[in-house]
């Protein structure tokens, strides 16, 4: 798992670990099941505050993304990939609703927006077939 | 959290521990020097004649009684001051460690060096003493009461020390301000005594013991209570506080580019628009360096001086040779302050940085020091020329003892210097400086010492005044090379072991003037043709020398009466004599008794000799008997035994004539004797014995005595040059005379090297030639 | 019981008033960071605290205990990495473990052996002959081997290394994951983002504020917007604003402030001379900055023109 933290990119640190948790949930790469690093550990990794990642694993627990087994640590829910990707969906979904917002504000025509739309999708799409081989999931964005 | 604390022992074990491991170093170093110093002294001792060897075994005992002192300044300038300059100080009482316990660790630390000092310092002294060639009864101990004075005194030192060091910043200022507060404190009562014996007052003991009582009593319990006072707080809450801030030195290199900004603001007049020279900043740098150190150490020598000078005698030679020795030991503590701190502060590093050449930088920090030791001297020299009877005064020092002073205090000086750019601590570099000047002078004195008895001349002439400073022009010379050779490698390189140059250059700087003054020495005495007798002349008297040792045996125990003791003149001689002679039953016993002793005295004077005779015992004995046959001569002669009294006169005549040189003059009374109880016999029995044919053969002429002499002196120079040289053929020789009596022990040595013989051997022509005009 | 509590201390050096009337509480179990440019008295507080010296005024309990009264119970309790640790430089590593060793409980030699281990340090090196970050772990080794219950770290990492500073990082962290509390002060104000559970700011020898970093975080905003006509006079809402701090470059206005809500943000949108209105979380080194430099007179009043154009002409120029 690949977590990196920004301290000073104004998301507060705790919720940057839940959305990073929730994606490597989505795309599979933590499997349902799996332990991740307990409080201490990955609060070592990451150099952040310990209380920082508790309470990301708490928001997290919360959210029956994780579970706490005992004597192992955290574990993902089994059912926790669904319920990730519907997250990111909707992380996804505010991202594009705030750059429609801030193109419609400079001033830019409807049609000109859907142009750069269709553009930028398919570049996207190009270059997810290109890594698709590389790609340890093959699991679609619906 | 278990918060009990462990068992005390293993806290205290660590402690004991760092503290004797931080003090090690320093200490090999001291106990290393101290014991060269004492066997030099030893080895020295050995061949010196007892009277020497007296004094060599004093100096041995002064570096014993010196050895604690240095543990206690080594112990100070280690344990509390050098911490708290490297700031372990501080790291240490983060831990949570009492201070109380943290002060008796370092106490007993201390205590532990002072006493292993004093044992392995008295261990050689101790071992010669019962091993016997000390007599003891010869020795000038000291009695009880300085010793445990002595005690007291160190005490004193070492709770003023600490506590000093610890109030003040800069370890160095510490300790010379305690000393010269001990000294101060010291005199007072010792200037008061000092009056009082001058004035008539007469006690023997030095102080008066109430007035040292109280004062030691009082200073001990003053220093004690504020030493512990002082650490608690150090070790607490003042850890930082800085007292008695002295503007001596820049604080940090840092601090440096701001100074030099400064100074260069300083240093340019508007109206000049000149920048300054980088040599004009680096000397006005070096001026604030230790300033207020080097302050105090010139007033502390001016009030010294001032103190003692009223209560020294009037004669100004005295006082000025006085003053100068206190100036020698300022020269060396200023020249200490040369390059202090520098090290430890990294300034070199900064101006090196900077591309400061080190020659440059060299001479920047020797300038202001050697400026003030020179204006020092300067001083104190011009005060004793208008305040003395100069030039008049007959002990004022001499051109040669003035070029002497000159190049001890340059000496000093340097070593100073040198010390304190080869070593980081000052404490180090100060006990250094002073251990290696003490060296110094210990050498020179052995030297000294061992030249006198080797040249055997009462007081050094005037050559020997100059050629020995001459040699030791070499001494500054070296050391100066050695700071200009130690320089770049100090301003470049911060680990460089610059301790090892040191040492060399040092060892160097001392041996080499005595090496010089050995091998050369021998040029300063004009060559004279030598006029001791040949070796044929020595054979001559030597070997037809008969065995008058023999005759100790025979007169044993004999009872002549003793003649008069001193011929003051002929007449009362005579009258003393005609008394004795009236007393004739006691004679009568006495001449048949002296019949058959005088007979076998003749038989063993014409016999061969014998060798081992106790040669003092007999110089005696020979003049007794001279005196002796003499009055038995008359003796036999009035009781009308003619015969008896011819023998008598044959013996003495014998006797007289077998001297050797040395018995010849102590036997000069007791001859004069014998002539004058010839003058009393009368001319009848002159007639009866032979007349003008036996006062021919039996006397010996007036005049006599000076060729004898002359000859006498002539055959002992020659037998110890050849002893000198190693002739095998005149040891033999000179056992049978009592030349061989006056070699020193050390002439044997000189066949080892030459120049040192031909030295002495120059030496004895010169004076040979001097006693025979 | 707070790990530390201050309470209206004060110190002055000779004239100079270094800390005046400071008073801060830090809870057990957290990561405090006092941040403070050089010269603000972050060493001198941080010296009183372990009783190195007297306060000019006010209270300090460290633990529960005074440090000046009772220095050896403080010293038992807190590990102190001062920013210049000297230790002995002729003794090795090893042997600087033994000599603390025996002032503290059973315990400490294997911990400190461990942490020596972990730190990849030689154990029979010379304290001379390490380099600058070698010396500052061997001193955090020493400061944490007895599991303290306070760690005290003076700008421990200033002139480190990444790699050191990392370590530094990480041991911190597990002090904290542990239950311990660490007070720690710092210019690596990155490193602190990340690590602190409390930030106090202190500056000029006054505290500007105490507070946890996420309060800080989420109560202060900065606010951006950009003028059409710099001539006309700020909204007066703004004046409503707490504000710390407030820049300008050109006809860009950014405002540190507290309690910036919606409604506010709202109404400036719709104040047609501004645009680009934005409000984002400052980073800490925004926040220190805004804290740390004080607000000018000049930047708080706009220049009063009575004669400045209608609002409603100035649209004509856009």
């Amino acid at each position: 798992m690949q977590l990196s933290i920004e301290p000073n990119n104004g998301i507060p640190i705790y919720e940057q670990l839940v959305r990073q948790i929730k994606y490597a949930v989505a795309e599979g790469i933590v499997v349902p099941g799996q332990v991740i690093p307990s409080v201490r550990e990955m609060a070592k990794l990451l150099a952040v505050n310990p209380n920082t990642v508790q309470r990301a694993y708490l928001q997290l627990q919360s959210e029956s993304v994780l579970q706490a087994l005992r004597g192992r640590g955290m574990a993902v829910c089994s059912d926790a990939r669904d319920r990730c990707v519907t997250d990111r969906r909707a992380l996804l979904a505010e991202r594009l609703q705030a750059v429609l917002a801030e193109a419609i504000l400079s001033g830019l025509a409807t049609e000109q927006i859907r142009e750069m739309f269709e553009l930028a999708l398919v570049m996207a799409t190009n270059s997810k077939d290109v890594s698709s081989n590389d790609s340890s999931s093959g699991e679609a964005v619906q | 959290m278990e918060l009990t604390t462990r068992a005390s022992s293993f806290a205290w074990v660590c402690l004991m521990w760092k503290e004797l491991q931080q003090i090690k170093p320093i200490f090999v170093a001291v106990v290393v020097t101290l014991l060269c110093i004492q066997l030099i002294c030893g080895a020295v001792m050995q061949v010196l004649p007892s009277a020497g060897r007296i004094d060599s075994y004093q100096i041995m005992l002064v570096v014993s009684g010196l050895g604690p002192f240095l543990g206690a300044l080594a112990s100070c300038g280690m344990l509390f001051g050098h911490e708290r300059q490297t700031g372990t100080w501080n790291w240490s009482s983060s831990l949570p460690i009492p201070w109380k316990q943290a002060l008796t660790a370092k106490l007993i630390a201390s205590l532990v060096v002072c006493l292993a000092l004093l044992a392995t310092l008295t261990a050689i002294p101790l071992f010669l003493l019962l091993s016997g060639p000390i007599p003891e009864a010869e020795l000038v101990m000291p009695p009880a009461y300085v010793l445990f004075n002595g005690g007291f005194i160190l005490l004193e030192l070492f709770v003023i020390l600490v506590a000093l060091t610890l109030l003040m910043q800069d370890a160095l200022t510490a300790m010379v301000t305690g000393c010269a507060i001990l000294i101060a404190l010291h005199s007072i009562p010792a200037v008061f005594t000092i009056r009082e014996v001058m004035s008539g007052g007469g006690n023997a003991t030095l102080y008066p013991s109430t007035v040292w009582n109280t004062l030691v009593s009082l200073s001990l319990l003053v220093g004690t209570i504020g030493m512990i006072l002082v650490f608690r707080w150090r070790w607490g809450t003042g850890q930082s506080a800085q007292l008695l801030r002295w503007k001596s030195s820049l604080p940090a290199a840092t601090t440096m580019a701001t100074a030099l900004a400064a100074t260069s603001l300083n240093l340019t007049p508007a109206r000049w628009g000149v920048a300054p020279s980088q040599k004009a900043m680096l000397w006005q740098l070096s001026w604030r360096n230790s300033l207020m150190l080097r302050l105090a150490i010139v007033l502390g020598t001016f009030a010294l001086v001032a103190i003692n000078k009223p209560y020294l005698p009037d004669d100004s030679g005295t006082a000025l040779r006085f003053a100068l020795n206190h100036i020698c030991a300022a020269t060396c503590l200023l020249g200490l302050t040369a390059f202090l701190a520098d090290q430890t502060r990294e300034r070199y590093r900064f101006l090196s940085d900077r591309g400061v050449s080190p020659r440059i930088l060299m001479w920047s920090r020797l300038g202001p020091p050697l400026v003030i030791a020179t204006l020092l001297l300067v001083a104190t020299v011009a005060w004793y020329l208008f305040t003395g009877p100069f030039p008049g005064s007959t002990t004022a020092p001499n051109v040669f003892e003035c070029w002497g002073y000159l190049l001890c205090f340059a000496s000093l000086f340097l070593v100073g210097a040198f010390s304190s750019l080869s070593f980081r601590s000052n404490i180090v570099a100060a006990v250094v400086a002073i251990v290696t000047a003490g060296a110094a002078a210990v050498l020179l004195g052995m030297w000294v010492a061992i030249k006198e008895e080797l040249i055997r001349i009462s007081s050094p002439t005037i050559v020997d005044w100059f050629v020995l400073p001459a040699g030791f022009i070499v001494t500054p010379v070296i050391l100066f090379t050695g700071i200009c050779l130690s320089s770049p490698r100090w301003i470049i390189d911060r680990d460089a072991p610059l301790h090892r140059p040191y040492l060399w250059c040092a060892a160097l700087a001392l041996l080499l003037p005595l090496f010089i003054d050995a091998t050369f020495g021998y040029l300063s005495v004009p060559k004279v043709a030598w006029q001791g007798a040949t070796l044929q002349e020595v054979d001559a008297v030597v070997h037809s020398r008969p065995a008058i040792e023999k005759v100790a045996k025979l007169f044993g125990d004999l009872e002549v009466p003793q003649l008069f003791d001193e011929p003051d003149s002929a007449d009362n001689a005579l009258i003393e004599l005609n008394e004795q002679l009236s007393n004739t039953e006691q004679l009568d016993s006495l001449l048949t008794g002296c019949e058959t002793r005088v007979n076998q005295m003749l038989d063993v004077l014409s016999g061969p000799m014998q060798a081992d005779a106790d040669p003092v015992a007999f110089d005696r004995d020979v003049g007794r008997w001279i005196e002796e046959t003499a009055l038995l001569a008359k003796l036999a002669m009035q009781h009308g035994r003619v015969e008896l009294s011819k023998r008598a006169w044959r013996c003495n005549r014998m006797l007289q004539q077998s001297c050797d040189p040395i018995t010849w003059m102590k036997t000069k009374s007791s001859r004069q004797k014998a002539r004058t109880v010839w003058t009393a016999f009368g001319m009848s029995e002159i007639q009866a014995l032979g007349g003008r044919d036996f006062t021919a053969e039996t006397m010996l002429p007036a005049q006599h005595d000076a060729t004898m002499g002359d000859q006498l002196q002539r055959i002992a120079a020659t037998v110890t040059r050849e002893l000198v040289r190693g002739n095998p053929s005149i040891k033999e020789a000179a056992a049978r005379t009592a030349a061989y009596r006056t070699v020193s022990e050390l002439d044997p040595f000189l066949r080892f090297y030459p120049p040192l013989r031909w030295r002495v051997e120059r030496g004895r022509a010169a004076a040979l030639a001097g006693s025979l005009e | 019981m707070n790990a530390i509590e201050i309470k209206g201390v004060s110190k002055r050096f000779g004239k100079r008033s270094v800390l005046h009337d400071v008073s801060l509480n830090v809870p057990t179990g957290v990561v405090f960071a006092l941040l403070g440019e050089n010269g603000a008295g972050k060493s001198t507080l941080i010296r009183g605290l372990l009783g190195y010296h007297r306060f000019n005024g006010g209270s300090i309990s460290v633990c529960g205990y005074d440090p000046v009264r009772q220095p050896l119970e403080v010293r038992r309790r807190v590990g102190y990495v001062s920013d210049a640790p000297s230790m002995y430089e002729w003794m090795t590593i090893s042997q600087v473990g033994w000599y603390a060793s025996g002032f503290y409980p059973d315990g400490f030699l294997s911990r400190y052996d461990q942490l020596i281990f972990e730190f990849q340090l030689p154990q029979e090196a010379k304290i001379r002959d390490l380099s600058k970050g070698m010396r500052a772990k061997v001193a955090l080794a020493l400061a944490m081997a007895f599991d303290p219950q306070l760690l005290v770290l003076d700008e421990p990492t200033s002139g480190l290394d990444p790699l050191v500073r990392r370590s530094f990082l990480e041991s911190m962290i597990d002090r904290a994951a542990a239950g311990q509390t660490v007070f720690l002060s710092s210019h690596q104000i990155h490193e602190v983002e990340r690590v602190a559970d409390w930030v106090a700011i202190l500056h000029q020898g006054k505290l500007q504020v105490v507070a946890p970093l996420d309060e800080l975080k989420s109560s202060i905003s900065m606010l951006s917007f950009s003028m059409r006509d710099s001539l006309l006079a700020l909204p007066a809402e703004l004046d409503r604003l707490e504000r710390l701090h407030q820049t300008q470059t050109g006809r860009t206005f950014q405002i540190m402030a507290r309690n910036v809500d919606e409604s506010l943000l709202a109404s400036l949108r719709l104040n047609s001379n501004l645009f680009d209105v934005k409000a984002i979380r400052p980073n800490l080194e925004e926040l220190y900055i805004g804290f740390t430099q004080p607000m000018r007179e000049t930047d708080l009043s706009r220049k009063e023109s009575s004669l400045g154009p209608n609002p409603s002409e100035s649209t004509d120029v856009a």
